[in-house]
């Protein structure tokens, strides 16, 4: 568990305009070790998305990554050549979308779509592909003799999981699961969560998870790291964060989580509304949403320290 | 029977009703027509049996003299129509208006099928360069996309026939074919007949009178086409399964089959559209190269009031035109399997 698969230092990826210079990813760092889940939460607009896309360099223009490294086992993402990074993608890194129905071709058959990623990356029959094909379904949940199926033929849940076969049918190391559940049920969001925790155990891989749902981060994930604006504001063990978050975003956030016993409570909604990224409050960019702002909060940013073994961007904290 | 298989069927027979109600449209839209034809044929001076003989011809009286009633004349039209009867000319030999169509179509569809392949290879590689490219690229198709089909054909036309025939000299002015060198028929499809009957003299004459015809409408056409290309391509690309492909390491060329094919029902439109258009004749272009086609046929029949040749032309069309969509309506549903009945 401790050897470090994924390191990202100091990323920074921004979207440029005519008029203004988004941050949306300013100066990120975070671990992900082999086998473990990580969970990315923040709100929209947060960065963690762009985050995801960065790690397989895929940002979308105008979005750029200006600065930083991304180190998957030794080599340096960000320093390859487009065929090399082509060879990672899908094969080692693997990713899944919130809509599985806007993210499937919808006019190939699921299994043409897994087997083309297969032939891409591996010099084999179209038989044999086809064969790890039928396996990697039936390894997510969908009877093999769906194989021939459309993506429209298939329900949401079934859909996401022929997302999920087609970015784990070559068993990559690490798979970044981008709002993997938003689009579907509760019911089904939990069988989803559970083919991920077999994913990660049995084949060792690690997991990162993108979501602004931290109640379900809480329940599967082995670290939260905590983002906002653009910012990291707290990493940490989940059992760390649940039972004593530092960063008051974190309390926020998890005070605003509705408890099903007491349903008579109110919401609690976090105060406020999500920065305007082209134009971020100066010193902390929670600060105007914040209940514990200090002076300082308003033009020093804050860095992430280490305090007693936890890691939080606050000035509340000092080591 | 799969799913596809059901819906050409339905589609099929869906035609049915379809071509009814162009045929009966066509009829008695000539005949509310202003002007009767009879006496638009022979003059205001022509004797009387001239009169009776001719609209006995036409089945608009009957043996005795006595007028047939519309709805009888309608059914008797039917009637005929159902055995590829359209009638007979009015003029010059009076000939089955089916024959004479016959033997102006294969001109048309030579034309209209080297013109139309012109237009699409110009069109989509050039709507797919612009949308995945960008910036400049995308722009300069668009400006070409506008210009191409601004273009005026008659015009363009004899600019070509300028340069190519008048000072390099290296392509014929106009016609089908040099004299004397028509291949033996078999489609009627020169370059096609030619082929099958071994005669190179034929087709490359045949080739190089077709040259400057097809470029001309390939090169007008082609515009509606990379304009239609450029802008669905450019919403595909825009969708989520693109960078869901690209996360999965595709190669950008594998991701292009994928983009042009989720791309391509609009543009499928658009080539049933254009394609119908030239099956019924492109008179500009034909004009200009005085290529014996449907369209200088029907304008010259026109022209002359050969009022059941241009019927029985127009029928013709109509039902060309719904066939055409009956093609692309079952290559929608080949293309995208959520289109089905």
């Amino acid at each position: 568990m401790s050897e470090k698969l994924l390191r990202i230092s100091s990323l920074k990826t921004y979207y440029f305009s005519r008029k203004s210079v988004i941050k949306a990813v300013d100066d990120v760092s975070l671990e992900i070790s082999r086998g473990e889940m990580v969970g990315l939460v923040g709100e929209s607009g947060s960065g963690k998305s762009t985050l995801g896309l960065s790690i397989v360099k895929l940002v979308p223009p105008p979005g750029k990554i200006i600065d930083g490294r991304i180190i998957l086992d030794g080599k340096d993402i960000l320093k390859l050549s487009d065929k090399e990074l082509r060879k990672i993608r899908g094969k080692r890194i693997g990713m899944i979308f919130q809509d599985p129905l806007t993210c499937l071709d919808p006019l190939r058959r699921i299994g043409d779509q897994i087997v083309e990623t297969i032939l891409t990356h591996l010099r084999i029959d179209k038989e044999d592909a086809r064969e790890i094909a039928m396996k990697t379904l039936e390894r997510v949940g969908i009877p093999s003799d769906r194989i021939d199926n459309y993506p429209h033929q298939l329900s949401g849940g079934m859909r996401q999981r022929a997302m999920i076969a087609m970015s784990i049918a070559l068993d990559p190391e690490l798979l970044i699961a981008d709002e993997p559940t938003t689009a579907l049920d509760v019911v089904v969001q939990s069988r989803i969560m559970d083919l991920l925790e077999d994913l990660r155990t049995e084949r060792n891989m690690s997991i990162l998870l993108i979501t602004h749902d931290l109640a379900l981060v809480i329940e599967r994930s082995n670290r939260v790291v905590i983002m906002y604006g653009g910012k990291v504001c707290e990493i940490g063990l989940v059992k760390d964060i649940a039972e004593d978050p530092l960063h008051p975003y974190t309390k926020l956030l998890l005070q605003s989580i509705p408890d099903i016993e007491k349903i008579k409570t109110e919401l609690k909604p976090i105060p406020g509304s999500p920065p305007d990224m082209r134009n971020p409050p100066p010193g902390c960019r929670f600060w105007p949403r914040c209940p514990y702002t200090l002076e300082r909060c308003k033009d020093t940013e804050p860095n992430l320290t280490i305090i007693e073994g936890r890691v939080v961007a606050c000035h509340l904290y000092r080591g | 029977m799969t799913s596809l298989k059901v819906f050409i069927v339905a589609r099929t027979i869906a035609l049915i009703p379809t071509v009814l109600i162009l045929v009966t449209l066509v009829f008695f839209i000539m005949r509310v027509l202003p002007g009767d034809p009879v006496i638009a044929i022979v003059g205001m001076k022509a004797p009387m049996e001239r009169v009776i003989e001719l609209k006995k011809e036409l089945g608009l009286i009957d043996e005795k003299g006595d007028e047939i009633p519309l709805i009888i004349q309608y059914f008797n039209y039917l009637g005929r129509l159902v055995q590829g009867d359209l009638g007979k000319s009015l003029i010059w030999g009076k000939r089955p208006v089916i024959v004479e169509i016959m033997e102006h179509l294969p001109a048309t569809i030579e034309l209209a099928i080297v013109g139309f392949i012109v237009s699409i290879v110009i069109g989509i590689i050039l709507g797919t360069l612009g949308a995945s490219k960008g910036g400049k690229a995308n722009s300069a198709v668009k400006i070409y996309s506008a210009i191409a089909y601004a273009l005026f054909i008659p015009w363009i036309g004899m600019m070509f026939q300028l340069v190519f025939s008048v000072w390099l000299k290296i392509l014929p002015v106009g016609g089908r074919i040099g004299v004397g060198l028509e291949p033996p028929t078999y489609t009627g499809l020169y370059i096609i007949d030619s082929l099958v009957s071994g005669r190179i003299d034929s087709l490359i004459s045949s080739l190089r009178h077709i040259t400057l015809p097809a470029v001309t409408l390939g090169l007008v056409i082609s515009g509606v086409f990379s304009r239609v290309t450029r802008a669905s391509v450019e919403e595909v690309l825009r969708q989520d399964f693109v960078v869901a492909a690209r996360a999965r390491g595709l190669s950008e060329y594998k991701i292009m089959l994928h983009v042009l094919k989720n791309s391509f029902i609009p543009i499928l439109t658009m080539m049933g559209l254009q394609l119908a258009l030239l099956m019924t004749g492109a008179v500009l272009t034909e004009t200009t190269f005085s290529w014996p086609g449907m369209g200088t046929f029907l304008l010259e029949r026109i022209q002359y009031r050969d009022y059941t040749t241009v019927q029985g032309t127009v029928v013709f069309f109509a039902i060309i035109v719904a066939l055409m969509n009956l093609i692309v309506d079952i290559c929608y549903a080949y293309i995208d399997p959520r289109i089905r009945y």
